[in-house]
Order: C-alpha cells, then sequence, then structure tokens
C-alpha cells in the first residue's frame, strides 16, 4: 500500500514538473510570442507556478521595453514606443497616447494604434467632462469593463476610441500629469486582468520617466538653437555698433584734422601764389615742379573738404521734392563721365513726394553714378530704379533714435541704383560704409563718398543697403520716407 | 591812386607772411599783419584798414569775438571783413548767423587769384 502510495506521489510530481518544464518553454517564448501580436492571455486560475511564469514574462517584457525606451531619443519616438509595447504585450484592438499640457490645459493626440483614421497631432481640448480629463484630474488608473455599464461616465464626452473596455493609466513623473495612455478593447471577451493592468501601469510609469527625459532633451536642443540665434543677433548687433561708434570717433576726429591740415595747406597754396608770381615763364623745370606741388596740395584740399562733409553736421532743408527730377538732375551733373554707359531708367510714373534735402540726396545720387562708373572702366550699363514699396518687415539701422525706425506694412520709395561693373567682393563688402576704404586707384578716390552717402541717408533717417557680387555689378538700395503732405 | 590798407589777423605767420607778399605784388594793396586777436584789434583802431582777413580759429581771442568787438567800435565798426577759415568748402557767403552775419567765409586753400578777386569784392560792396 505504502509503495502505491509513494508511486502515486511520484508520478503526481513527474506530472508536476513535467508541467512546468513545459510552461517555462511556453512562458520563454511567451514575449516574442506577444509582440508578434499572438495571444497573451495568461491563465486565469493562477497557480504559484504560473503567477511565477508570468511575473517572469513581464520582467522579461518590461526589461525590453525599457531598452527600447532608452534608445529612442525624440519625444515622439518615446511616445511610439511606449503606444507599441501596450499595443503589442496585450491583446487590445486600440491604443491611444495623449500629452497634457497644464499651462494651456489641453490634451494632444501623439500616438495611436488601430484608430480608423489617423488623427494624430490632433489637438483635443480638455473638460473635465471627458474620461482623459477625469483620469488626469484623478491620477489614477481607471479600468472599465464595459464603458455601457458605468453609469457616471454616461455623464462624460465619449471619446472615439474609448468604446467598451480599455485601461486609462495617466503618466505621472515626479507628481507632474504628462500624459494618459489608453489601453482599449480586448480582442478576447474576458475583462482585464489585474496583471494586465499591472503591465499598463508599469508601461505608464516607465514611459513618463522618459517621455519627461525627452521632452528635457528636445527642450534643451530647442533653447540651444533660440540661444544660438540670440548669440547671432547680438553678435550682429555689436558688430554694428561698434561700426557705428567708429564712423561716429571718425567724424569727430576728421573735423579736428580737417582744421589742422587745412592750415599748412593754406601756407603752401600761398607760397606756391607767390613762386609763380616771381618765377618767369621760361623757367620750364620750375614752373613743371611747382605745378605738381599745386595740384597735390589741391587734392590734399579735396580730402579735407570731403572729410568735414563727412563729420559736418549739418542741418538738413527738407522740402517734399520728387525723387525722378533729383534723379535726372543727378544724372545731368555727370554727364559727361558716362560715355560708354548705357543708362535703363525704371522710374515708376506718379511717385509720391519725399521729404529730403535736395541738394544733400543730388550729392549722394552723383556718388553713387560716379562709383558706377569707375565699376565699369570699359563701360556698361547703369540701371537707375525708383519705386513704391510696402515694407514688410524692417531690418532697423543701429544708429536710428527710437521712433525713426520704418514700421512694417509702411509705404516707403525705394532708389535703386545698379551697374553692370566689377562688384565687391564679400570681404570688402563689410568695409564698404568704412571712412577710407576704397578699392580705386591713388589719388581716384578719398573712400569717403559711400561714408557720407550713409550719414546723409541716416540723417533723413532713411536706410541704404549694398548688394553685390564680385564680376557681376553691385546694387545699392536706397530706402527714404514718403511726405507726409502726400496724404498717405 | 592810394593803396588800400588790409589788415590780416592770423595766429599762422607763415600764412600771415605769404598772403601779404602775394596780395602785396598786385600793387593795389597795402598789408599789416597781427598774429593774434588783440594785437588786431589794437592795430585796426591804429590804421583803420579798408578791409581785415580774419583766421575764425585762433587760440585766445577768437575771431568771432575779434569780429564782435570791431563792430562794437565807431570808427571800424564798417570796415569789411573776410573770415579765413579752414573749415569751408571754398568762398562763400556767411549763413545769417550772428557770429559772420554779412561777411564772406573764405578758404585758407583759396589760390592768390581767387583771394584777391573776394577781397576787391569786398571792399567795392562796402564802398
Amino acid at each position: 500500500m505504502a509503495i502505491i502510495i509513494l508511486i502515486i506521489i511520484f508520478t503526481l510530481i513527474g506530472l508536476v514538473i513535467g508541467y512546468s518544464i513545459s510552461a517555462r518553454r511556453q512562458q520563454n517564448k511567451l514575449v516574442p510570442q506577444k509582440l508578434q501580436q499572438q495571444d497573451p492571455t495568461p491563465p486565469q486560475n493562477h497557480t504559484y507556478l504560473e503567477d511565477k511564469i508570468w511575473y517572469e514574462a513581464e520582467l522579461n517584457f518590461l526589461f525590453k521595453f525599457n531598452e527600447k525606451l532608452f534608445s529612442a531619443f525624440s519625444f515622439q519616438a518615446v511616445a511610439q514606443c511606449i503606444a507599441e509595447a501596450a499595443h503589442n504585450f496585450l491583446p487590445i484592438e486600440r491604443t491611444v497616447l495623449l500629452t497634457w499640457d497644464k499651462n494651456s490645459e489641453k490634451l494632444t493626440l501623439v500616438c495611436s494604434i488601430g484608430l480608423e483614421h489617423d488623427c494624430n497631432q490632433e489637438s483635443l481640448v480638455l473638460g473635465k467632462d471627458s474620461i482623459s480629463g477625469f483620469v488626469i484630474h484623478s491620477r489614477e488608473a481607471l479600468v472599465v469593463s464595459d464603458l455601457a455599464q458605468e453609469p457616471y461616465f454616461k455623464k462624460l464626452k465619449k471619446e472615439e476610441y474609448l468604446q467598451k473596455a480599455f485601461i486609462s493609466a495617466p503618466l505621472i513623473f515626479k507628481n507632474e500629469v504628462l500624459g494618459v495612455l489608453h489601453v482599449c478593447d480586448k480582442k478576447t471577451a474576458e475583462p482585464f486582468t489585474k496583471r494586465e493592468v499591472s503591465v499598463v501601469m508599469n508601461i505608464a510609469r516607465m514611459g513618463a520617466i522618459t517621455m519627461q527625459n525627452a521632452w528635457l532633451h528636445e527642450q534643451t536642443a530647442k533653447r540651444a538653437v533660440e540661444l544660438k540665434m540670440a548669440y547671432d543677433e547680438l553678435k550682429e548687433m555689436q558688430d554694428k555698433l561698434i561700426q557705428s561708434e567708429k564712423l561716429k570717433a571718425i567724424g569727430q576726429l576728421a573735423s579736428g584734422v580737417a582744421h589742422e591740415m587745412r592750415n599748412p595747406i593754406g601756407i603752401i597754396m600761398q607760397g606756391v601764389g607767390y613762386l609763380e608770381q616771381i618765377i618767369p615763364p621760361e623757367a620750364k623745370e620750375p614752373r613743371e615742379t611747382l605745378s605738381i606741388i599745386k595740384e597735390s596740395a589741391q587734392r590734399a584740399d579735396r580730402i579735407v573738404i570731403s572729410l568735414l562733409d563727412f563729420s559736418k553736421a549739418t542741418k538738413l532743408e527738407l522740402h517734399p521734392e520728387n525723387i525722378s527730377s533729383i534723379l535726372e538732375s543727378s544724372l545731368i551733373m555727370v554727364k559727361t563721365e558716362l560715355k560708354n554707359i548705357e543708362v535703363i531708367r525704371e522710374i515708376q510714373e506718379n511717385l509720391p513726394k519725399v521729404l529730403v534735402d535736395k541738394n544733400k540726396l543730388t550729392q549722394v545720387f552723383i556718388n553713387l553714378f560716379m562709383n558706377a562708373v569707375h565699376a565699369m572702366p570699359e563701360g556698361g550699363k547703369i540701371a537707375i530704379r525708383s519705386f513704391v514699396k510696402q515694407l514688410e518687415e524692417v531690418n532697423n539701422s543701429i544708429d536710428e533714435r527710437p521712433g525713426d525706425s520704418f514700421a512694417a506694412g509702411e509705404k516707403v520709395v525705394v532708389v535703386e541704383v545698379e551697374d553692370s561693373g566689377t562688384g565687391i567682393s564679400e570681404e570688402n563688402l563689410k568695409k564698404i560704409f568704412d571712412p577710407f576704404f576704397t578699392t580705386k586707384g591713388p589719388g581716384k578716390g578719398t573712400g569717403l563718398g559711400l561714408s557720407i552717402s550713409r550719414n546723409i541717408i541716416i540723417m533723413h533717417k532713411g536706410l541704404i543697403e549694398v548688394k553685390s557680387q564680385a564680376g557681376k555689378g553691385t546694387r545699392i538700395i536706397i530706402t527714404l520716407r514718403i511726405s507726409k503732405e502726400e496724404g498717405e | 591812386m592810394d593803396k588800400k590798407r588790409i589788415l590780416i589777423i592770423d595766429d599762422e605767420e607763415g600764412f600771415c607772411n605769404l598772403v601779404k607778399k602775394n596780395i602785396e605784388k598786385s600793387g593795389e594793396f597795402e598789408v599789416q599783419i597781427a598774429t593774434s586777436g588783440e594785437d588786431g584789434i589794437k592795430l585796426a583802431r591804429e590804421i583803420k584798414p579798408d578791409l581785415i582777413l580774419l583766421d575764425l580759429i585762433m587760440p585766445g581771442m577768437d575771431g568771432a569775438d575779434v569780429a564782435t568787438q570791431l563792430k562794437s567800435e565807431k570808427d571800424i565798426k564798417d570796415t569789411p571783413i573776410v573770415f579765413l577759415t579752414a573749415i569751408v568748402r571754398e568762398e562763400e557767403d556767411s549763413p545769417q548767423t550772428s557770429l559772420t552775419r554779412g561777411y564772406s567765409l573764405l578758404a585758407k586753400t583759396v589760390t592768390v587769384g581767387e583771394l584777391i578777386a573776394c577781397i576787391k569784392k569786398n571792399i567795392k560792396k562796402c564802398a
């Protein structure tokens, strides 16, 4: 009898061990099988061994989920990873992940699987009357077996993906609700088990940490870009400011230098005048030498005059003027220089009048025309354009005082002088408004023309810009205010 | 015909000497020199010139101060003044400012011909 009992006991032990090994084999395949979307439903009547198998499977799954999560760098990739994990591990129809922005009080659908239509990135306005809103505010997971049987939820706004059975788990990190994960409608008729709820909760917990990290990472990257942009902008402003201060300092220095220079030049000129009177006309060599001295003194004087123009804080005599007639009269003054040059006029008819100092602006235009002529020693084309433009955005000059800047949407008169000449290299373009910067040969330019032009345009509260490409030509763009008398 | 008396008031002695030589060379003028504003006023009272060439920027009493003083003195208040200065482009009539009202401004770098023409024009204007 005892032997029979022993045999029965050993047989039972053998059966249990055999089942255990078989179950373990199954369990080892469990996670990959689940991930391949096979039915993962664990046995309902749990034994210790079944529990152990399930926990091992869950642990294994969560380990792999964790690995996947940490390899996802973007916020969207993390959201996708969370939704996919829940969808693949559980036998469900749909998974929806929404993020919550407490400042705007908006829920945004960031990822969904199994929805009939793609509504990712669709922004939903949260109300306490929605089930997601309920989860967000209660901060607790919600497990529903049959939505139709829950009288409380009848009052809530129906979210289309929450139809019958679902688990809604809030994503919480450091007491902050980041979103909500909905796992909806089991493929089998059974309700969600505690184990399934536990898995969803773990996915939500781990997912929340990584989501927060991904969000922080993205915010840091965004900040870095913003900082870089702010730095670049600041650098540009600083360069402009240094340039502006440099020009002001040169202006102040210029008037002092001009005065000191002109006294000795005056003496040279008087000395030359004296010698001219006493050296007889037949003494050719002394007279030629004198002529060279005189020309050089006059050249030095022209430079000083340019310096004075540059530094003079002359008051403008502003009157409403017709820009096309100023352009025409300036052209007449350089007519003799335009021998091999074709002048193309593209001047809009009936341009509104501009509030300018006619003489100063003529000085600017003559300067621009002469620069164009010098840039085309073999001849070429000068296009002179003028038109009305409505400003879209404004790049303010650093010299402007508050209230001087143009407003976006303001109508202005634009003058363009474009030549087909040698152009300006990118390197030289940066120095083009610097006093004494010239690419013309010795004695041909003082390097003050564009600096003076710039000062005059700034005095008019206008803008002057240069666009140029070496070998292709240069375009100067001047923006001027329309006279208020035009009834703008 | 009597030579016109010209007074040059300028702190640049070398400039004054050369201008004197050049103007006198024409045979029409007799030139006296003062190298400071104060000396210039004294000399003006003494010789009662037909025209004064006055530097605008000088140490001590500058051209504007000298002109103001001369304008206040009965005997010389109508004497024409030509301001010689380094800070104008070329000859220009002065704008209606309190300092140089009605007088000519002349760049120091003028040629001898231009200078004599300007002197003659201003003497004639005030004759």
